[in-house]
Formats: structure tokens, sequence, C-alpha cells
């Protein structure tokens, strides 16, 4: 071994310094995941759905037994809430028809909103303790792009694909320090910069930046999506204000959200792979 | 001296050793948190057999480590593991030839070390990107080491096997 290593020990550290090299430059400028990181992810990804699997059956099974109490509680809750949402659904309905003889009157188009989804189920939740990510069951064979926006099943985003292989893709949750997108405060139509922050990816939460001077925000203010640039679409709810502080500086101030998805109880998710909306 | 076969059987089986923990962390440590952490089996496994092992084998085998750390694992740098590995692996050995030798004492202090750099590297890149966040992430780095440091004891116990098992004439 010495031998070896001293006869070829430095073309050893060359072609593995190249390789290194090599797979980083792929990474960074492919679309999807560099090859051997393909094959890694398309290997494990069966062993990762099966025991996804095997863990959700017993999940469910725990789950089958919980507190009837709770379950009772809990659903005398979801009633009244119901109720409140037919009402809200009802002033909906007559708002729509107003509104809709109104752009009639006014000869403008109907605004369309039409995205195209991908259901897929979560194979791996966060697997480092410095990021925040998730992986899912497709990937490039079903038309999952880099970019993609992913969003739970009531629309809350839940994150931005950040690598995709053959059956596989790797998501940015939305409290990734890696993640920044266009975010409106929905009640003041403010315009910000929703990014992750170390300090606060533990506790689940973002920092909505660069907020205008003078900004009026109250804490369960919604956060949706800008849609500016059209990279993502626009009203996915980011989350809601939970406060509002100085920034280190002191000269400018930045909001605290928390997200409306929960990312440790998701289980299936939908990824958006186009969307289209006209004006 | 070993021979050509014997150098081979014995990366194989560091490799399998490897393996093993690479399992162990996928479906088993990664599943559940404590004190809010993951435990994290990786920089035990750059710096343990490069304790066994001289400075250069040793660092090859962090840096084919963090190779396949890269491609598991979602990082800010597609080469994070690959850059941080070798470093790990040859203050590792050069621990054990100079300061303690290679067994438990010296899997905890070269996995310290390992956990310290790592996220050291951590938290120089959030500071790169303007996300500074020292204190916070010396926290994540204290926690992760104080739930991952036990992890160290098999670690050492796996990979003196393969030492053994292989260096019978030594």
């Amino acid at each position: 071994m010495k031998k070896f290593l001293k006869d070829h020990g430095i073309w050893v550290l060359f072609a593995a310094a190249v390789i290194s090299v090599a797979l980083a430059a792929m990474s960074f400028f492919s679309n999807t995941s560099s090859p051997l990181a393909n094959l890694a992810g398309t290997l494990a990804s069966p062993f990762r759905s099966a025991y996804t699997s095997v863990a959700s059956w017993f999940n469910e099974k725990q789950a089958y037994f919980k507190d009837v109490q709770a379950l009772e509680a809990e659903n005398e809750a979801l009633r009244k809430r119901n109720a409140e949402l037919e009402a809200a659904a009802r002033q909906a309905e007559k708002d729509s028809q107003e509104n809709k003889l109104l752009r009639e009157r006014l000869n403008l188009r109907e605004q369309k909103y039409e995205l195209e989804l991908e259901a897929a189920i979560i194979t791996e939740h966060t697997v480092t303790n410095w990021t925040s990510s998730l992986t899912l069951d497709r990937g490039t064979v079903h038309g999952v792009e880099t970019g993609d926006c992913v969003v739970s099943s009531t629309n809350d985003l839940v994150g931005i694909v950040s690598e995709v292989g053959t059956n596989w893709c790797r998501v940015l949750t939305i409290v990734d320090t890696d993640t920044s997108l266009g975010a409106q405060v929905f009640r003041t139509k403010d315009l910000g910069l929703a990014q992750g922050d170390f300090s606060l990816m533990e506790e689940n939460r973002l920092r909505l930046d660069y907020l205008p001077a003078g900004c009026q925000l109250l804490g369960g203010d919604l956060v949706v999506t800008s849609g500016l640039g059209g990279y993502y679409p626009s009203d996915l709810v980011i989350g809601t204000i939970e406060e509002v502080q100085k920034d280190e500086s002191g000269a400018a101030s930045y909001a605290v959200i928390v997200p409306a998805a929960d990312f440790d109880a998701l289980s299936e998710v939908f990824i958006i792979k186009s969307f289209d909306i006209v004006t | 001296m070993l021979a050509r076969n014997e150098t081979i059987f014995k990366w194989a089986l560091y490799a399998a050793a490897a393996a093993l923990c690479f399992f162990v962390q996928a479906f088993v440590l990664q599943r559940f948190t404590v004190w809010g952490v993951i435990p994290f089996l990786y920089p035990a496994l750059a710096a343990i057999p490069a304790t066994y092992e001289g400075p250069v084998p040793g660092t090859v085998f962090a840096l084919a480590v963090g190779v396949a750390c890269d491609l598991l694992l979602p990082e800010p740098l597609p080469c994070f593991y690959t850059l941080i590995f070798p470093l790990v692996g040859l203050c590792a050995s050069l621990i054990a030839q100079s300061w303690l030798p290679a067994g438990f004492l010296c899997s905890l202090a070269v996995t310290a070390l390992g956990f310290v750099l790592t996220g050291a590297f951590h938290c120089f890149l959030l500071w790169t990107r303007e996300k500074a966040a020292w204190g916070a992430g010396a926290f994540v780095c204290c926690r992760e080491l104080l739930v991952s440091l036990p992890l160290a004891i098999p670690a050492t116990l796996l990979f003196s096997a393969v030492h053994r098992r292989t260096h019978l004439d030594d």
C-alpha cells in the first residue's frame, strides 16, 4: 500500500480532485442533478419509499387508537369552522356573480388561474441539521423541473424543487436558508422578499425582508406569493405574520412569518409543474 | 506490507463498514430528533478510519466519504463534504499519530473535531452569503455534537474490528 501510494498517491489525489471539481461544476450548471447524484438518488428511492410505507402504516395504526375525546373536541371545532366557511362561501358566490357582472359591464377579460399539478409522496423529511428539505417520489420522468413550486393539499406553499433525478426530487422548504421568493402582504398589498434565515429555521419560521418604509403590518396578516417576475404563481399562501422586528442595523424592519404548511405533518404534496395566469 | 489483494480486501471491508453506517443513518438515525437535532454519523465516518490508517489513506477514504455524502445530502455547496471531510481525515490521522493512539478516546476527540470543522464551514458559508448566524450555528453544532458523540463508540468498535481483521500480521 505504501509503495502504491508512494508511486501513485499523488495521481489518486489528483483524480479525486478532478472528479470532485467535475461533480461540482456539473451540479452547478445542470438543471437536473449530476449523473452520480441522480444514480445515488435513483438507487436509494425505492428503499426510501419502502421505509416510508412501513413507517406510515405504523403511524396510521398508532393514530387509529388516539384519544377519542380529543377527536370529538376537534370534530366539534371543525363543525363550527365548517359553518363559518359555508357562510363565507355563500358570500363569495354572491361576490363572484357581482364581479362577473361588473367585468361584463366594463368589458374586462376574465382572470384565469390554471395550475398543472403532480401529486407526490414525501419519502424523506429533513436529512441534516443545516437544511430544511423534503425528498419526493417524483422526478424528470414525471415532468418535474428545478424551480417548480410545491404546495400542500390546502394550497399552502411548502417549498421549491432544488434538485431533480429520474424518479425523485429534492425540495427546499420555504424556511431553508437557500429559499427566497417574492411575497405580498394580502391586506396591505405591501411587497417584500420572503427568505429563510438560519436563526429562525429551527423554529420553522422565515423572514419577510425589504418591506417599504412605514408599512403597517399586524400580527396574523396573511402573506402570499407576489408572482412578480413570473417565476412562481401568485397568491400561494406562504403563512401569517407573527411579529415585526428591527434588523441588526436598526434602520430597516422585517417581519417573522409562520408558514401555513406544517412540514413535519405532511405526507403528500403537489408539485406545480406549470401555471397559467391570464388577467 | 500488504499484498495487493489484501489491500483491496481491506478497503472493501472499510467501504462495507461505511455503507452499513450510511444505511443506519439513512433509515434509523435521521428519522428522529434529540434536543431538536438529528443524530449525524457522517463526520465520525470521515474521522475514525483515518485514525487507524496513515494520513494519506485516511485522507483519501475521508474524501470518498465526502463524495458519497455530497451525492446523498442537500447542501448549499455541491462539494461541501468533499471539501471538508479530507481535512477532517487528515487532522484525525495526524492526531492519532502524534498525540492520542487510535482507540475510543482518540475517536471521541477526532469526531468532536470533525463536527467542529464541519459546523464552522457551515457557518462560514452562511457568512459568505450574508446570512451570518454564528450563534445559532454554534448552538446547533454543540447539540449535534452531544447527540452524535455516543455514536462514535459503536463506529470505533466497527472500524477497529475491520482494522484488526485486515492487519493480522502487525
